[in-house]
């Protein structure tokens, strides 16, 4: 044999193996779970790369060659279904069912009492937009979030008090890392706004309840914010109104790689204030600063790396009267939080997630001859993978590691009930770090037809007590149709305690955690048109800390909230605006309660009307009504004469015996929104918009608290910040 | 004897891969032929027909999975069914919209440069909006970027230049769109289309008549009915029969014109 017969040869092989010698005409019909025809269906044999589609009838025909093979049929809209045979002269027709693609596990929106951007069942959606346009909300995210069901605010403050428990129960979330005070003047109702300008929010997750596993820390909600991540938009906003002014920016250093963004603002309400008329005891006008910078590199199509930075710091100087001692109150604080987040993805499959967190917060008060300085630490490293093992499996997991440190000290008075001139004092410092990690691992999946659950477990480690705990949970969601959709969900949800309660010299340094069982139920139905939710919760708490007279505290307080919430959600033509309703029956027992008493946060019943309307594609007008009824709080019920020191000592009564007023307000907003042409070397605008502002329309004196006369016999309101009404005007520009 | 088949045995395995790839692979003619089939499926204005070329375009994806051209065609199906689909079928048309655009995704993973599919992706987002008009705050910089981006990329290029037309017709007037700041972006287009034709551009080189048709849409919501009857004579020389213009935009605008004069 030579080189050329050789030759000839191996081109003759290589036809064969091309050309088989025996086709096939294969013959079939593909067709849906009720018999019918599925038209332009693609049937293939990826082995062999080759592919055609059926026709009106759902009828198809390919030539194979004879042998075994797999035949793959896919169309939009149905599960993707191969089949294996082997193919022959006179093979009979074949019959093909795709059944309907169901609903994608990571689609779904299992989880109860959860707000957010994902999932096919999603509710209301917390986006920038909800955000800059909810009247009332004045553009914070906090604010707007008080709109929603689940948050019953006791007062008007932006901290999220969530179904009965305090601020401190719900954890924030920034791109995954876990952010400490995100509010300014945290001293005025746990919090008056955020730190966080909404420029930077993409959308945000809120839960209030029966959260995934993914989720530590936290006994009674979770807020998840995203921060947006433009790779190519170069844009610069002002804005500015009567309490403030902002620049932000986002600019694309190298398209599509590098990526700037920049936000600082301002607050000096005092031009508020004035130009509304209102009188107020401020020694200095209060005002507030913070900024943010995000640099985000996107190193490969999958991978990001972003480097966050944000800082805050305010002041307040106002005269104040606690316990017939008016005095000047004076605060300030400084928070600055840095993260160096990463997001890739693993072989395409796994999306990882990962951040290295630091955060300090400084804050500092006086008042009369007293003083306290508290300085926090925390710096995290956490992880989060998550699989999508299939069209029936998620699995997720991750790790935790975050060390805390406190440092706290002060001059207090000896006894609480005398703050007057030349009272007892003691200096008091107390100081701790723990380090506490912890895992979780779930599976969200499909377990059958419509039935999607998320099972998981966490678990972390307390350290002051060093001991692991393991919290369970699970949730269920059954889409009854596409409309409907029926939620369970259960678990236990563990918190650490804070850090100055497991001091070594004031507080109980091997404090167990304290947890909440949550039981939630909910149906909720959702169209093109609208969004109706109904839920009913149960909250159990123990090892709640309790005043101790030998170790400072013990954990063996309890407590239990349960409640409905209500939410109805609607479009029609212009108009949009959803109704929130809660109900809340809330009784704690911790710190020196004698017994179970209302919480302090628990308002019964709060309703939250909000609407909006487009009027034209310029002009916008929204209202929003609140009500709540009175929040708990403990009465003097009298006064004791002490003659050695010349004042009076207030008697309280029982805890949370008696209830403050009802809180009302009305918030009407007009927004127009346009556009500003080129003008010289400045590009043309984006959208811009002017707006006016009228909050407490209908001048409500809500209540903020109570003061008394020097003997205690009269008790005189303290009103809230926006008890009288006020006009806002701002103006947002975009470029 | 076995050294001479050991030197022809790499030879056979390559010519065997070559002969079998160029085999089986989309070949042009084929690819031709789906495009014009999709051009014919738009001229009758039939959404199923759309669909079904779409199909065609799919099943050429079983030799090429990662072809970036079928991946285009898939999406352009995609684009040019989804008006009509989503007044009769909103959640087939909530399906489709995702697969295009997941199709211009593949599409750009392959060629991040692509200015057509940077383009189409930045239409289907548009589209998109009908199911959540919510996104539109996020997504509206993001298509104006995207369309930057393209024209950056190929300035001459007249299906960008269409699609951001659309879109800036779209817009509203306070936020730099109408029917006056698009005008220009239409003639810029037919410009494009026209001297691309003329210089004997394929059937791969749509948009020559969509241009002209939305020139003319463009004029009438300026209500200069005169314009706009001009060009959709002008898209209907380009192509014959299109039943969308010859049934419903040039009889529109001539009984808007015959009013006129009557007036």
């Amino acid at each position: 044999m030579n080189a050329r017969t050789l030759l000839l040869s191996a081109l003759a092989l290589a036809c064969a193996a091309v050309s088989p010698a025996l086709a096939a005409r294969v013959t079939g019909v593909v067709v849906d779970r009720d018999g019918r025809p599925v038209e332009f269906a693609n049937v293939r044999v990826p082995a062999l790369q080759k592919g055609v589609i059926t026709d009106d009838r759902g009828a198809f025909t390919i030539e194979l060659p004879d042998g075994p093979c797999v035949l793959e049929c896919a169309q939009i809209g149905y599960q993707r279904s191969r089949i294996s045979l082997v193919v022959r002269e006179g093979l009979a027709p074949l019959r093909v069912t795709l059944p309907d693609e169901p609903v994608p596990v990571a689609e779904v929106n299992v989880e109860a009492s959860a707000f957010g951007k994902t999932g096919k069942s999603e509710g209301a959606v917390v986006r920038r937009a909800d955000v800059l346009m909810t009247p009332g909300g004045a553009a914070d995210i906090f604010q707007s979030l008080r709109a929603l069901p689940g948050i019953n605010a006791p007062a008007e403050g932006a901290a999220l008090y969530v179904r009965g428990g305090d601020p401190s129960e719900t954890v924030i979330r920034l791109d995954g890392a876990e952010i400490g005070h995100p509010y300014h003047y945290e001293g005025a109702s746990g919090g008056l706004f955020s730190i966080l300008d909404a420029y930077m929010l993409k959308s945000a997750f809120f839960s209030s309840g029966g959260f995934t596993s993914k989720y530590g820390g936290a006994m009674s909600g979770v807020l998840d914010i995203e921060t947006q991540d433009p790779m190519n938009l170069r844009a610069v906003n002002v804005g500015a109104n009567m309490a403030g002014y902002g620049v932000s920016t986002t600019w694309a250093l190298v398209p599509d790689r590098l990526s700037l963004m920049v936000t600082t603002a301002k607050s000096i309400p005092e031009m508020l204030l004035r130009a509304n008329g209102v009188t107020n005891d401020y020694v200095q006008a209060p005002w507030s600063e913070n900024g943010a910078a995000k640099l985000l590199w996107r190193y490969s199509p999958t991978g990001r790396l972003s480097l966050l930075g944000i800082g805050s710091n305010e002041h307040l100087a106002v005269e104040a009267n606690a316990l017939n001692v008016k005095e000047l109150y004076a605060s300030n604080a400084r928070n600055g939080f840095g993260a160096l987040h990463l997001q890739d993805a693993i072989l395409g499959r796994v999306a990882v997630r990962a951040n290295l967190t630091s955060q300090a917060w400084r804050s500092a008060w006086s008042f009369a001859e007293f003083v306290q300085r508290t300085d926090e630490r925390t710096t995290q490293a956490d992880v989060d993978l998550t699989w999508a093992a299939g069209p029936r499996h998620q699995f997720s997991g991750g790790a935790v590691w975050r060390r805390r440190a406190s440092d706290r000290s002060g001059f207090a008075a000896a006894d609480s009930t005398d703050l007057a001139s030349g009272a007892p004092g003691r200096a008091y410092g107390t100081a701790r770090v723990t380090r506490e990690p912890g895992f979780y691992l779930e599976d969200k999946l499909r377990v059958a037809g419509t039935l999607y659950a998320t099972l998981g477990a966490r678990a972390d480690l307390a350290d002051a007590s060093d001991r692991w705990t393991v919290d369970p949970r699970a949730a269920l969601a059954l889409l009854v149709d596409e409309h409907q959709t029926l939620r369970v969900a259960a678990g236990r949800y563990h918190q650490l305690p804070t850090l100055t309660l497991l001091d070594a010299r004031y507080g109980n340094p091997t404090l167990e955690p304290a947890y909440a069982d949550h039981w939630i139920a909910g149906y909720e139905w959702k169209s093109d048109f609208g969004n109706v939710r109904l839920e009913g919760y149960e909250k159990r708490y123990r090892n709640l800390p309790l005043v101790d007279p030998v170790t400072w505290y013990r954990a063996e307080g309890t407590g239990r909230a349960r409640g409905a919430d209500v939410f109805v959600q609607g479009t029609w033509k212009q108009v949009n605006g959803w109704v929130s309703y809660g109900w809340l029956d809330s009784r704690r027992r911790q710190f020196d309660d004698p017994e179970e008493v209302r919480a302090s946060g628990a308002v019964k019943h709060s309703l939250t009307v909000v609407g909006k309307y487009e009027w034209s594609g310029r002009w916008h007008t929204g209202a929003r009504w609140t009500h709540s009824s009175g929040r708990p709080w403990t009465p003097v019920v009298g006064a004791v004469w002490d003659h050695t020191r010349g004042v009076w000592h207030p008697v309280y009564g029982a805890h949370g015996s008696a209830t403050m007023p009802a809180y009302d307000r009305l918030d009407v907003r007009l927004m127009r929104l346009f556009s500003l042409p080129k003008l010289g070397g400045l590009r043309a605008s984006n959208v811009c918009v002017a707006y006016l502002e009228a909050m407490n329309v209908l001048d409500t004196p809500n209540v903020l608290e109570y003061v008394y006369n020097s003997n205690y016999t009269k008790r005189l309101p303290e009103y809230s910040y926006f008890s009288d009404r006020m006009l806002v005007a701002g103006f947002g520009l975009s470029w | 004897m076995l050294r001479r088949f050991l030197i022809a045995l790499p030879l056979l395995v390559v010519i065997a891969c070559a002969v079998t790839t160029t085999a089986r692979a989309a070949s042009p003619a084929e690819l031709v032929a789906a495009q014009r089939q999709l051009d014919e499926a738009v001229t009758k204005g039939e959404p199923k027909e759309i669909l079904r070329t779409r199909a065609v375009f799919a099943a050429m994806l079983a030799a090429e999975p990662d072809s970036p051209v079928l991946n285009y065609w898939i999406a352009l199906c995609g684009w040019r069914a989804l008006p009509m689909l989503t007044e009769t079928d909103k959640e087939a048309a909530k399906k489709l919209c995702k697969e295009s655009i997941a199709a211009c995704d593949r599409v750009l993973a392959a060629k991040p440069k692509h200015a057509d599919a940077i383009a189409l992706k930045a239409a289907l987002q548009a589209l998109s909006l009908a199911f959540n008009p919510a996104a539109s705050m996020s997504l509206g910089p993001e298509m104006i970027e995207a369309y930057g981006k393209a024209e950056a990329l190929e300035p001459e290029n007249p299906r960008v230049q269409l699609l951001k037309g659309i879109n800036t017709l779209h817009m509203p007037a306070f936020v730099g769109g109408g029917p006056d700041k698009a005008k220009p972006v239409f003639e810029r287009a037919i410009a494009l289309a026209d001297a691309d034709a003329a210089r004997g551009a394929g059937p791969d080189a749509w948009g020559r008549a969509d241009a002209h048709l939305w020139a003319g849409i463009c004029a009438s919501r300026a209500n200069d009915w005169k314009t706009a009857a001009a060009r959709f004579r002008e898209a209907l020389a380009i192509a014959p029969g299109h039943a969308w213009l010859s049934k419903r935009l040039l009889p529109d605008a001539e009984k808007h014109l015959a009013e006129g004069g009557a007036r």
